[in-house]
């Protein structure tokens, strides 16, 4: 009687949707698989075109997929060497508070139409505004190294911050302007004929590039290049702080996709249903659509580290503020056009 | 018939919006192209080897019966890794010592009677000092005889117009 | 000058200026090479900047006073071991001038056929090093893949990758089969076609071109000043290349050009050194077209063969060492040798005075006359311009150091 008490309240629990997003899908257990797809897929990609393998060392049968547990295991059992001149408090809170709470956003996003978190109203504002916290513990993690190569990589995070989070509002906005409503579901399902990205493909393209930006995808790598600053402001890290590290970036850039989904590329539409099994079509079907799409867009991001080189700073805050920025209210232009088009909000 | 200076300089600098659009998409297509039909030109070693061909300055390998201890060898060598001892019967004979050796080959071309060749081996792993003094019968032991033995597939490299190098399996 | 002050516990402190960071990229960086660049930052722009070389340095001048004539050419291919045929070069000629002997015309042949597929390799080397401190792995890879090519058509001539040592005086030290040349012509297709991937993917990439583009420039009258050499003074204007002035080799044979560019920028270097790849191939082409028959060594060593040597000679095409190598005695004299190597001009000097070992060498390698480039370029350019000067004039510190 008490086992199964014990089951059914576990069981509860699990499908209770604040523990249910932010720890199967698209919380912990989805990003940790959808790193190691993302991050051997951009080794295998570069490879292929730089006329080598990539990595093939650990379970060739397979392509060599799970190289990245293989590195995850390394990053375990290796030593974390906390330098003695460093602020110790600091140096220990900013790999880890980055890694969290660039997945805090989740909880403002609908993967589902009717199995949410939280019921908002305004739930896009909420997740744009919890996607700027991140910089901010690579800017601390810069200073408190007491290194000077560090310092560097901070401060060219903080410059490149002002740059790109306008235009990820700006082009936000755009799309917002022609659905009528600052929430998810609403935006969705306004996209059920058409998707966002015919009806405004200057937004959309805006939004990608800064994307690439935020998450320091080549040819925006500034704020960690290895040829001027060593690894910017993670340089002094070792061990699993190190791997958190590297985690933080392609977490934020999954987070951002999966907005850029919802907004542009028709959220959980084709959706359909199957008859008599409702936890099924109605949460595990629209999710797989929904990752499934974020997967795809990640995958051309990834892409463009085979192509390209790095940007100098000026020549990236110059582009951002003198192009992107007139790109994007270009794009809010052309929302309001298609609003009085449509015959007025 | 000679060499002449010709002046050049760069031009197209400062290009137009639409040409570095067009370089964009240039260099797009070609990476999606060698995606879809890459042009590799690395290989698997170990699981995968490559034997050179033959004239490849390799190993060095004694011949005892031809050698006539004339010690030319030991005094041409470059990097004092071939030396003289005393063998049995009071004969003279080489030594090599293979962490001085650069395979540079002048013992091979100085020898008078032939008695010292090149083998095509050339990785080997040691793992005490005293193992890399080839002296006495050691010296005299072909590496070669063992290239072509064990699992691994064995490949020929072959310069080739469209993907550069090319593979011939051997065995 | 600042005050020194005391500010107890015995530690005296120095105030410096507090607008500016000293910043030191030291030899542990993955960009640096084996030397340390000292800059001095205001924010971003470089305003002083300090190179300081010398970490490889082997005595190689003084050690080659304890070795005979011949063994010191496999001790200098080690100076630059990319450019092994290059550098050899310029030590056997003035060896030869010293001895008084002329290499037969086979033998210049086959040794400026050697010179020329080191020089494509060499340049694939730089310019490779320079794409990744710019950040493209792409470019990173494709350069030294295709250069791999290169390595592998010397290794069909002389019987090893990258250490040579093929020039002997008098001569050369393998002769080549027929079926060497067919090779060499696919391998030069191949690259030639690779030069166009090359221009799509990394020179006409707008990423790339706005970073080299006005970056590092070099007039004309300070490259004069400081006395830069090789394809760094030749895309600032200066006509200059020792295979025109003092031809050697087979050079006096072929027709081929020597572009020369006006700019003196990034971008004018990169594409100096890919014209200087085609010219090459154009060399290539036109010395396995018109290549004599004949013998390979000078007549003087030639008749001091036994019958054995010249059944080696004749069946597997190898010179044999007549036993008079071990001890060379030039006559006493001075000597000099210039050559046009990947990255610049090598001058050898010899003094002998009859003794079977050099009395002096001394050596002027091209990466020291170019390591001043680095105290007065970066100067006035952002911290993110260092990496691609450092890559744009080809520096290669075993060689400057030697």
């Amino acid at each position: 009687m008490m086992a199964i008490g014990l089951l059914e309240f576990i069981k509860n629990l699990i499908l209770w949707p604040p523990v249910f997003y932010m720890l199967i899908a698209p919380g912990l257990i989805t990003m940790m698989i959808l790193l190691i797809i993302l991050i051997w897929a951009e080794r295998k990609i570069a490879g292929r075109i730089q006329m080598r393998y990539g990595p093939l060392e650990i379970s060739p049968k397979i392509g060599g997929a799970i190289q990245l547990l293989a590195d995850l295991m390394r990053y375990m059992f290796q030593e974390i060497i906390i330098p003695r001149t460093v602020d110790t408090l600091p140096y220990i809170i900013a790999p880890i508070a980055g890694f969290v709470i660039s997945m805090l956003p989740i909880a403002a996003i609908p993967i589902s139409p009717i199995y949410f978190p939280s019921p908002m109203n305004n739930s896009i504002i909420v997740a744009l505004a919890l996607t700027t916290l991140p910089p901010i513990f690579g800017i601390l993690a810069g200073w408190s190294s007491n290194n000077k190569f560090s310092l560097i990589g901070g401060a060219r995070e903080s410059f490149l911050v002002a740059a790109y989070e306008l235009i990820i509002i700006l082009s936000a906005i755009g799309a917002v302007i022609i659905y009528g409503s600052p929430d998810f579901t609403q935006a969705v399902s306004a996209q059920k004929d058409l998707w966002g990205i015919v009806l405004n493909p200057i937004s959309a393209i805006a939004f990608y590039v800064a994307v690439l930006m935020a998450s320091g995808r080549f040819p925006f790598e500034i704020a960690e290049a290895e040829a001027e600053i060593v690894m910017g402001a993670y340089t002094e890290y070792s061990g699993l702080m190190y791997g958190l590290s590297m985690g933080i970036s392609y977490a934020r850039m999954f987070v951002y996709n999966l907005i850029f989904t919802l907004l542009f590329l028709g959220g959980w539409y084709p959706f359909f249903t199957v008859p008599g099994h409702t936890f099924f079509s109605y949460v595990i079907i629209p999710a797989t659509i929904v990752i499934v799409k974020a997967l795809i867009v990640s995958l051309t991001m990834v892409f463009t580290r085979a192509i390209y080189a790095r940007l100098r700073i000026d020549q990236a805050l110059g582009g951002a503020w003198k192009f992107w920025f007139l790109f994007s209210i270009m794009g809010l232009l052309l929302g309001g056009a298609i609003v009085l088009l449509q015959g007025g909000i | 018939m000679t060499g002449i200076y010709a002046e050049k300089s760069v031009s197209k600098r400062n290009l137009s919006l639409v040409s570095k659009a067009k370089n964009h998409f240039n260099a797009i297509l070609l990476g999606a192209k060698l995606l879809v039909r890459p042009l590799r030109i690395t290989y698997r070693y170990p699981l995968v080897k490559e034997i050179p061909d033959e004239g490849y300055r390799g190993f060095i390998v004694l011949d005892d019966g031809k050698c006539i201890g004339c010690s030319l060898c030991a005094r041409i060598c470059p990097a004092s890794a071939m030396k003289m001892f005393q063998a049995q019967e009071k004969k003279l004979r080489p030594a090599i010592n293979l962490e001085r050796c650069v395979f540079c080959g002048y013992c091979v071309d100085i020898c008078p009677t032939n008695a010292l060749k090149h083998a095509r081996t050339h990785d080997t792993v040691f793992e005490e000092g005293e193992s890399m003094l080839y002296i006495g019968d050691k010296f005299t032991v072909d590496p070669d005889s063992q290239l072509l033995t064990g699992r691994v597939r064995i490949y020929r490299v072959r310069v080739d117009e469209r993907r550069g190098l090319v593979y011939e399996p051997i065995r | 000058m600042e005050a020194i002050s005391d500010i107890g516990g015995g530690i005296s402190a120095r105030k410096v200026d507090d607008k500016t960071m000293i910043l030191f990229f030291g030899p542990q960086h993955p960009s640096s090479g084996h030397m340390r660049i000292i800059l001095k930052l205001d924010g971003d722009v470089i305003i002083e900047s300090d190179p300081d070389i010398g970490y490889v340095h082997r005595t190689m001048e003084k050690l080659s006073e304890t070795k005979e004539w011949i063994k010191n050419s496999v001790l200098f291919e080690r100076l630059a071991i990319l450019d092994a045929g290059n550098v050899t070069q310029a030590y056997i000629i003035a060896l030869e001038k010293l001895l008084g002997i002329e290499p037969p015309e086979r033998a210049l042949y086959l040794r400026t056929i050697l010179s020329e597929i080191n020089r494509i390799s060499s340049h694939l080397y730089g310019m490779g090093i320079f794409a990744i401190m710019l950040g493209s792995s792409t470019g990173y890879m494709w350069f030294f893949g295709d250069r791999e090519i290169m390595v592998q058509l010397a290794e069909r001539i002389t019987g090893s990758r990258l250490t040579h040592t093929y020039h002997i005086p008098g001569g050369v030290r393998r002769d080549v089969s027929k079926s060497f040349f067919e090779e060499l012509e696919k391998g030069l297709n191949y690259i030639e076609k690779r030069l166009r991937h090359y221009e799509i993917m990394f020179v006409n990439n707008p990423v790339v071109r706005s970073r080299i583009e006005n970056v590092g420039i070099l007039s004309r009258e300070r490259a004069i000043d400081l006395g830069v050499t090789g394809p760094n003074a030749r895309a600032s204007g200066i006509d200059f290349d020792v295979r025109v002035e003092e031809p050697y080799g087979a050079y006096s044979f072929v027709d081929f050009e020597v572009p020369v560019y006006k700019e003196g920028d990034a971008l004018a270097r990169t594409f100096q050194r890919m014209d200087e790849i085609r010219q090459s191939i154009s060399i290539l082409r036109q010395l396995s077209k018109s290549i004599p028959e004949g013998p390979i060594l000078n007549e003087k060593y030639l008749k001091l063969f036994t019958p054995a040597m010249k059944e080696v000679l004749e069946k597997d095409k190898r010179i044999k060492f007549p036993a008079i190598f071990t001890s060379l005695k030039p006559p006493s004299g001075k000597a000099y040798g210039r050559v046009e190597e990947g990255r610049g001009e090598i001058f050898f000097y010899l003094e002998s005075n009859g003794e079977p070992k050099p009395y002096r060498v001394r050596v002027v390698t091209p990466s020291f006359r170019n390591s001043i480039l680095l105290k007065y370029l970066p100067v006035g350019y952002r911290l993110a311009d260092l990496p691609a000067i450092y890559g744009s004039i080809d520096y290669f510190p075993p060689e400057a150091d030697r």
